[in-house]
């Protein structure tokens, strides 16, 4: 039922992802209000298809008391939960309407991923991941790199809407589109307010290794990269404060992040043994 | 403390930061693709073999040791100096009075006056009240302290008088605490590679074990394993350790090996425990030592032993220790099992081989004896009951037809792979980690304002000119600032409650 649920969910995603689209395109402010209700709805699904699931992990008496995200299929839902909850707050509090366009995407590929990739099944926890920290430090995480999908997105939207204010005949995305030094504080601000969220994820996984493992850092693939990504946003950080550099430039960065972020969650399960989704070592 | 300008110029350049950042993500990215010795030594090696002409060149620049070769310790040094140098040269502003903006310091306008320093200010308001001395002040002390804002009197010049009131002021030590406490980490990181270690101490059960850096002997009485039902996912490992401490253990003249004065020592019981993943043994450090040393489940396996293998021929089932050779009944045939493989597979060149220390294809050696001659050894396997290799001199494997009898099961010797760990730098990382989260936290989550208030007498009232700065961007802040003012000018007595509701609905321009 809880796949009924998700896939419902999924669903709903994509659909406020085409009106998100189709409000970016067209001047119908219907489009956004249906798009903020469709949305709400599928949060909602995903909520409750992440607490059945929940309930059925905690079935097998090793996982009472964890949450379901040691497998591929469990950690993407999870993101594309974030990734949806983080815009739907970022969303309601700013109101710009358009952002749908440049973030939802990135909530309907990780759920459809987990449709389509994943093996939704449940499993036992290995005997590593048995520890209160599986509460905390993936989510914690998997948050941070949910609002950097949404900082990707508003990224996104400041560059083309550079192009359109530089070009001679902006079309009416240019119009639809809010100031680019809107945006580039918006992305400001979205990676000012998770940076220190990445860096206590990380430091949460240190702890958990030291108290799994007896080492702070190992210098493992997934932490590695996790630690790149946090010095790609800390590169991020000093060209704005110290260099005052804006726009642009920074946007760049800033979707290097994002790079960043995707292979620290996707390509390193290819790297990692200790932290692969596709190994069951743990 | 101040360090003079022009030293370490390059250091503090932020533009030489975010090259050394760089280089340090870019270093590290390249230590995830390569094979690195202290993860897959077996890789290293097979990489060089592979690679016979660039290979020993990566080797050289310490590339397949990329996070210990010295060019990276280097470059992790280098951004801890780098740090503390700017950090000297940009301490955070005073804790007193300052009466400039941040970005303008004492010592380069010597000579502005009170109202040129409002002129610097990026938000700005100026009117008229009819109120004077004390009153004014005490209106403005009662406006600043219902917002919890902290506000100093700066000086009164010629009647003038400057107050400057600020919020969130510990936003400016974020900067300068997480900075420090990067270094500090950087330190705890330090402190355990002089002073730490670990090591790997793989001990069979039912035998012990010497640590090579403490006195200590390990028991390991029992290890257990188990799995979720129809599954190979192991669901808890467990071993029952008794640590010993020897005395009579002394190191050898190579500084690295023990050797025991009294062989027949049983030493002191330290410590035992039932340890889990997760759920360590903890023991003193020692005499002269900080913290403690923990012994953790890290890994196990099967290394090859065994204590029996059944074997099931026709109806029978014959139980056969290692290396015993073992009468089959009614026959002159004797049947030795003498090695076991965790993790079978058919290495290059047709070899037998494990891929792993787990028991995931468990296959074992078998060797018939017959009036004093030895036939081929025979491979069977726990899970693939009908398939057989026989092995030849060479130890080449070649497909045997099925033989009348399979392995039913194997009872091995397993070990627990101990992590023991000692590491005095950890309590000065994790103070270093909670001092990075508070500066990050301050300078990201609080927002820092300071409010100017310049009041002049003249005529039958004062002239009231303000100021501010925001640590944040002046579209967080201008709507702030604007209804603060408009507040701030009804307290006065320069503005009506009418207009003042009129201004918050945009019928009022500026007053």
């Amino acid at each position: 039922m809880e796949i009924g649920f998700f896939k419902t969910a999924a669903a709903l995603y994509t659909v406020s992802m085409v009106l998100s689209f189709g409000y970016l395109l067209s001047k119908k402010e219907r489009l956004s209000f249906w798009l903020w209700k469709i949305l709400s709805v599928g949060l909602f699904c995903h909520v409750v298809s992440f607490i059945l699931r929940t309930r059925t992990f905690w079935q097998i008496p090793e996982n009472r008391y964890f949450l379901p995200i040691n497998t591929f299929f469990g950690a993407l839902s999870y993101l594309a939960l974030a990734v949806a909850l983080v815009f739907w707050v970022v969303e309601g509090r700013h109101r710009l309407n358009i952002l749908g366009a440049f973030v939802l995407p990135w909530a309907c590929l990780a759920s459809g991923a987990a449709v389509v990739f994943a093996d939704p099944a449940i499993s036992g926890l290995v005997p590593a991941l048995q520890s209160y920290w599986i509460n905390i430090h993936p989510m914690v995480l998997m948050t941070a790199y949910a609002a950097f999908a949404n900082a990707f997105g508003v990224g996104l939207a400041l560059l083309i809407q550079e192009h359109q204010v530089k070009s001679r005949k902006p079309s009416l995305l240019c119009y639809r589109l809010p100031a680019i030094e809107d945006l580039d504080q918006l992305n400001y601000r979205i990676i000012a307010v998770f940076f220190p969220v990445l860096t206590i994820g990380i430091i949460m996984g240190g702890v958990w290794a030291y108290n799994a493992w007896g080492r702070f850092w190992g210098w493992d693939a997934k932490e590695t990269w996790a630690l790149i990504t946090w010095f790609v946003y800390v590169i991020y950080l000093h060209m704005r404060f110290f260099g005052g550099v804006r726009g642009r430039k920074t946007v760049y960065v800033s979707m290097l992040g994002f790079a960043s972020v995707i292979f620290t969650f996707v390509g390193v399960n290819y790297l990692s043994e200790l932290h692969g989704y596709l190994s069951s070592k743990g | 403390m101040t360090v003079p300008k022009g030293t370490f110029s390059l250091f503090r350049s932020v533009r030489f930061n975010i090259f050394l950042f760089s280089i340090l993500a870019g270093s590290s990215a390249l230590g995830t693709f390569l094979p690195q010795v202290g993860e897959a030594p077996e890789k290293v090696e097979a990489f060089l073999l592979a690679h016979t002409a660039w290979g020993p060149v990566l080797n050289s620049l310490g590339l397949f040791n990329v996070y210990h070769s010295f060019w990276f310790m280097g470059l992790l040094g280098l951004m801890a100096f780098d740090i503390v140098v700017c950090k000297l040269y940009k301490t955070p502003p005073d804790a007193g009075l300052n009466h400039l903006p941040p970005e303008f310091s004492v010592q380069e306008k010597p000579d502005a006056r009170l109202e040129a320093v409002l002129d610097l200010k990026p938000y700005r308001s100026q009117w008229k009240t009819p109120q004077t001395g004390k009153a004014l002040e005490h209106v403005l002390l009662g406006f600043f302290e219902k917002r919890r804002y902290h506000l100093e009197y700066s000086q009164s010049s010629g009647g003038v008088r400057l107050w400057v009131g600020t919020r969130h002021r510990m936003q400016r030590w974020g900067s300068y605490v997480s900075h420090v406490s990067l270094v500090v980490v950087l330190l705890g990181a330090l402190i355990k590679t002089i002073f730490g270690f670990e090591e790997m101490v793989p001990v069979l059960e039912g035998g012990s074990k010497l640590a090579e850096h403490m006195p200590w002997e390990i028991y390991l009485d029992r290890f257990e394993v188990s799995y979720y039902p129809g599954t190979m996912t192991p669901s808890r490992f467990s071993s029952a350790l008794r640590v010993y401490e020897k005395a009579s253990l002394k190191r050898a003249p190579d500084g690295k090996d023990w050797y025991e004065e009294d062989p027949f020592e049983e030493g002191r019981l330290l410590a035992q425990k039932t340890i889990l993943v997760n759920d360590p043994l903890v023991l003193p450090a020692g005499p002269g030592k900080l913290g403690r040393v923990k012994i953790y489940q890290a890994s196990w396996g099967a290394g090859g032993m065994f204590r029996s293998v059944m074997l099931k021929i026709g109806e029978r089932t014959l139980e056969i220790p290692q290396r015993t050779p073992t009468l089959v009944p009614g026959t002159a045939i004797r049947v030795e099992a003498d090695m076991l493989l965790p993790s079978f597979v058919v290495a290059p060149g047709n070899r037998a081989e494990t891929d792993s220390l787990e028991l995931k294809n468990p296959a074992v050696r078998f060797i018939f004896h017959h009036q004093g001659n030895k036939t081929s050894p025979l491979w069977l396997f726990k899970n693939w009951p009908e398939l057989c290799f026989a092995e030849g001199e060479n130890g080449v494997l070649r497909h045997a037809p099925p033989p009348p009898f399979r392995l039913a099961s194997v009872e091995p010797i397993l070990f627990s792979g101990l992590q023991v760990g000692y590491d005095p730098g950890f309590p000065v990382v994790l103070v270093g980690s909670l001092g990075l989260l508070v500066g990050l936290s301050s300078l990201f989550y609080l927002h820092r304002r300071r409010v100017w208030v310049l009041m002049k007498p003249g005529g039958s009232g004062s002239a009231v000119l303000a100021g501010a700065w925001s640590s944040r961007g002046p579209r967080d802040f201008q709507k702030e600032f604007d209804g603060m003012m408009t507040e701030l000018k009804v307290h006065m007595g320069s503005l009506s409650e009418t207009d003042r509701s009129r201004k918050k609905h945009g019928e009022l321009n500026r007053v």
